[in-house]
């Protein structure tokens, strides 16, 4: 069985975000970039996999010389072989096209994608890949249980959640739930020297269109400072609540 | 052209989302000058609701297969309404649901694709949305 796990190189959740050139760029300049948190749910399903069936699982990136780190903690995590398109991410449309290239004509088995980046939260490129690949996807899933082709998954809705089956191949978007936290796996230092030893390939991106493209970004307006009130007084309340806060 | 506003529904019902999804498209469809059109998928509750938030035409699908959520099957009915009648703008909830059908459907028409969309355009040619 062919497993491919779709890594995202993102900025670290502690990471104090700026942007440059009037608000129209994301600054990396003292970020630290990790795997992208659905990503390693993903990925650690990928390893119990791979230790009950011998599966192997390629981890893949879109993104310049600077995302080979996270590629190579991925590798030291358990994964085989490492796969980076030398292409500078533009928009999640132009990405799953880019993926949906290469893995064309791959035969993988599965493909884990996380339910969406940390960084844009997009959500986007794992069921674009899907339909490019014309997989069945099955977003935001917290389940997964092989046995030979056939796949139980259950997927999370809005206020529960769904059991489904399905046939390999397939594209799942994992999140929490496929593994819990304490599962996932830290690269043990074993696993950090074989993953230097391990191969990542540098494929060319092919040519694909770009769809949207950024134009400003805005951060977060700072939180107005919080006002305490006696539990007792309920007529300040919704009297704040009418004249500062204007929700009543 | 027309804009076409998905609005889903549970045990048959629509949910609130919808509702908001329809309000807008009919924000969007003053902006465009377009037609706004709901399509309901295995919806039982009646669909003349979505009027009062501004759907000028309700398409309504019905089909025993579509009565538990399949994505494919969902985006394929979207797609196929958005060709039927010279759609060139969809909207869709960023629910669970939702974000399993919209990147399907961006793919099969070609279209691009704005997530977690949070006011209507600034400016619709070239599209552009906060």
């Amino acid at each position: 069985m062919k497993i491919l796990v779709c890594i995202s190189h993102v900025p670290d959740t502690t990471s104090k975000i700026n942007f440059t050139n009037n608000l129209s760029e994301f600054d990396p300049n003292g970020i630290t970039f990790v795997i992208n948190p659905y990503d390693e749910f993903g990925l650690t399903r990928a390893m119990k996999i791979k230790e009950s069936t011998g599966a192997t699982i390629t981890v893949l990136n879109v993104g310049p010389t600077s995302t080979e780190p996270t590629l190579r903690k991925a590798l030291a995590i358990g994964a085989d072989d490492a796969v980076r398109i030398d292409a500078e991410p533009k928009d999640a449309c132009s990405v799953a096209q880019i993926i949906a290239n290469y893995a064309k004509g791959q035969n993988y088995d599965l493909i884990i994608t996380g339910r969406e980046s940390i960084d844009y939260n997009g959500g986007i490129v794992p069921g674009m890949l899907a339909a490019h690949l014309d997989l069945p996807f099955v977003n935001a899933c917290i389940g997964l249980e092989l046995d030979g082709t056939n796949a139980k998954l259950t997927r999370e809705i809005d206020g529960g959640k769904e059991h489904l089956k399905a046939s390999l191949p397939i594209l799942i978007a994992g999140q929490k739930g496929l593994v819990e936290e304490k599962e996932l796996r830290i690269p043990a230092m074993r696993g950090i020297m074989m993953a230097r030893k391990k191969p990542l390939t540098v494929v060319a991106a092919t040519d694909v269109t770009q769809h949207t493209s950024v134009l400003k970004f805005e951060l977060p307006e700072e939180k107005a400072a919080c006002t305490m009130i006696d539990a007792q007084n309920v007529d300040q309340l919704v009297e704040l609540l009418h004249t500062q806060a204007k929700v009543l | 052209m027309a804009i076409l506003v998905y609005t889903e529904s549970w045990n048959g019902s629509f949910k609130k989302s919808s509702f908001e999804a329809v309000s807008y498209a009919a924000q969007l469809g003053k902006k465009l000058n377009s037609e706004v059109i709901a399509l309901t998928i295995a919806a039982k509750e009646d669909a003349s609701i979505l009027a009062k938030y501004g759907a000028n035409k309700i398409l309504t699908v019905t089909n025993q297969t579509l009565e538990l959520f399949n994505n494919q099957a969902y985006a394929n009915s979207i797609v196929s309404a958005a060709e039927a009648h010279q759609v060139d703008t969809i909207v869709i909830s960023n629910t669970n649901n939702g974000k399993s059908i919209a990147p399907i459907v961006a793919v099969k028409r070609n279209a691009s694709l704005i997530t977690n969309v949070l006011e209507t355009p600034s400016s619709t040619n070239p599209f552009t949305v906060k």
